[in-house]
């Protein structure tokens, strides 16, 4: 398994590095201080298991995990050094919850969870929406979706690369993917990873921001409460 | 625990003011006083420092972490640390202790965060002849420097200067605690330990003391002025 840890304090990544020493069967691939370093080294280091404290300056354990929720990979597991955010952790699937200074065994164990986690999951284990684009059947993967609008007779799926229209109703895509989509109005679906924030103007509205997307989506009042609680998470 | 000390002081008091010679209402203003009193001691002694479990917890991880490479630093680590926890853990009936200890302090503090934060913290001392022996109400000031670290050092990735300034005010002290303005202010707990110190410095040296906490520039700079209290 390849292991990245990510810990703002020198000596707890030095510690942790020690201890995955004496884990057999993983890779230390790289550690990071900071949660920005980590979502930016995903794509070259491909680890399979995140080692996240939650407690670090800029983007904290729990928004890297937030950002990637409903991916099987990688797994999360995170360190800390005192359990205010247990709940959270589980809520955002992490697979296990380690207590600073964390010992030898239970770090095993986090690693065998996050292990059969992987093995349950097919290594491609990405959701992709099934769509056209000028008459081609083209797929796109849930987690570079970055909205999904409902237009007249189709629902207009925006990405990193472009847009796609596809068939399924959003009530459709919101119900065969609850865990990866939220509602922001009823004409407007998100990847709940995609959410960062909310900015509220004068006349009232309240816009989604969200990340890797100048588009702020409008939130309906009916929806509002729900997307603050997701975001209180973080 | 507290509820019970509160209990216990209300009934040692009012056994002095059993005597049947007081006019039933002259004997419930006086116990009314005495509890009064009682209970503000009793918080006053709730709001004296407490270490947070997070600090312990992070300590212990470096210390933990240190065993394996700098096996010193870790003995060094862990007399700092029982020195720390044995200022917040004796009795709160031993009265004040002096400046010139509550400084010693702060340094075994800031020796445990310099080795965790690394070259992030960086800190700035301009403490000029300050009188050593200035009765202070036990770990007064650390937390203080804790919320200079916790608030103004931690949250930023580049790290940043904490700056302890101190002079002689007349009789009194003056002391400065200064550090980075957090990228967002008003995080989580930002009031509690502040609030805290206000309220110890109040019960204790009344209403000549001053306690100033505001931004400055872009630095949040908290200010106290304490004269000589009577003993």
């Amino acid at each position: 398994m390849r292991v990245l840890i990510v810990d703002d304090e020198p000596l707890a990544r030095a510690r942790m590095t020690a201890l995955l020493g004496e884990c057999g069967d993983t890779q230390l691939v790289g550690t990071v201080a900071d949660g920005e370093a980590a979502l930016a080294a995903l794509d070259e280091l491909q680890p399979d298991v995140l080692l996240l404290d939650i407690n670090m300056p800029g983007i904290d354990g729990v928004s890297v995990a937030q950002r990637l929720a409903g991916r099987a990979r990688p797994q999360v597991i995170f360190c800390t050094a005192y359990e205010a955010h247990a709940l959270q952790a589980f809520e955002l699937g992490a697979a296990d919850y380690l207590l600073k200074p964390v010992r030898l065994e239970r770090l095993r164990d986090a690693l065998q969870r996050a292990r059969r986690r992987l093995d349950d999951s097919p290594r491609e284990s990405t959701a992709f929406l099934h769509g056209r684009l000028r008459g081609e059947e083209v797929r796109i993967a849930l987690h570079d979706v970055l909205c999904l609008l409902a237009e007249e007779k189709y629902v207009v799926v925006q990405h990193a690369g472009g847009e796609l229209l596809i068939e399924e109703s959003l009530r459709q895509l919101e119900e065969a993917w609850p865990d990866q989509l939220i509602r922001l109005h009823r004409n407007c679906l998100v990847p709940r990873a995609r959410l960062v924030g909310l900015r509220s103007l004068a006349d009232g509205r309240v816009l989604a921001r969200l990340d890797g997307s100048e588009h702020s989506p409008e939130i309906s009042r009916r929806n509002l409460a729900a997307v603050r609680r997701w975001l209180r998470l973080g | 625990m507290l509820e019970t000390r509160v209990g216990e002081r209300i009934a040692a008091t009012d056994s002095l003011f059993v005597d049947p010679s007081l006019h039933p209402l002259h004997w419930t203003a006086i116990l009314g006083q005495a509890r009064l009193a009682a209970v503000a001691r009793a918080q006053v002694e709730a709001l004296q420092a407490r270490i947070r479990p997070h600090f312990l917890f992070n300590s212990m991880n470096t210390v933990a972490a240190l065993i394996r490479v700098d096996p010193a630093a870790a003995e060094r680590t862990v007399e700092d640390l029982s020195e720390l926890f044995r200022a917040a853990l004796g009795s709160p009936d031993r009265g004040d202790g002096t400046l010139g200890e509550e400084l010693a302090l702060i340094e075994r503090y800031l020796a445990i965060e310099q080795l965790r934060l690394g070259p992030r913290l960086r800190i700035r001392r301009e403490l000029h002849e300050l009188p050593a022996d200035f009765p202070l109400p036990r770990l007064l000031l650390q937390p203080l420097v804790e919320n200079a670290v916790r608030h103004g050092i931690q949250p930023l990735r580049e790290g940043g200067e904490v700056v302890l300034r101190g002079a002689r005010d007349g009789e009194g002290i003056r002391i400065e605690i200064s550090n980075p303005l957090p990228p967002q202010p008003g995080a989580a707990g930002n009031g509690h330990g502040l609030r805290s110190v206000r309220q110890r410095v109040a019960f204790r040296y009344g209403p000549r003391a001053v306690v100033e906490a505001a931004p400055q520039g872009d630095h949040y700079v908290v200010m106290l002025r304490l004269p000589r209290a009577s003993p």
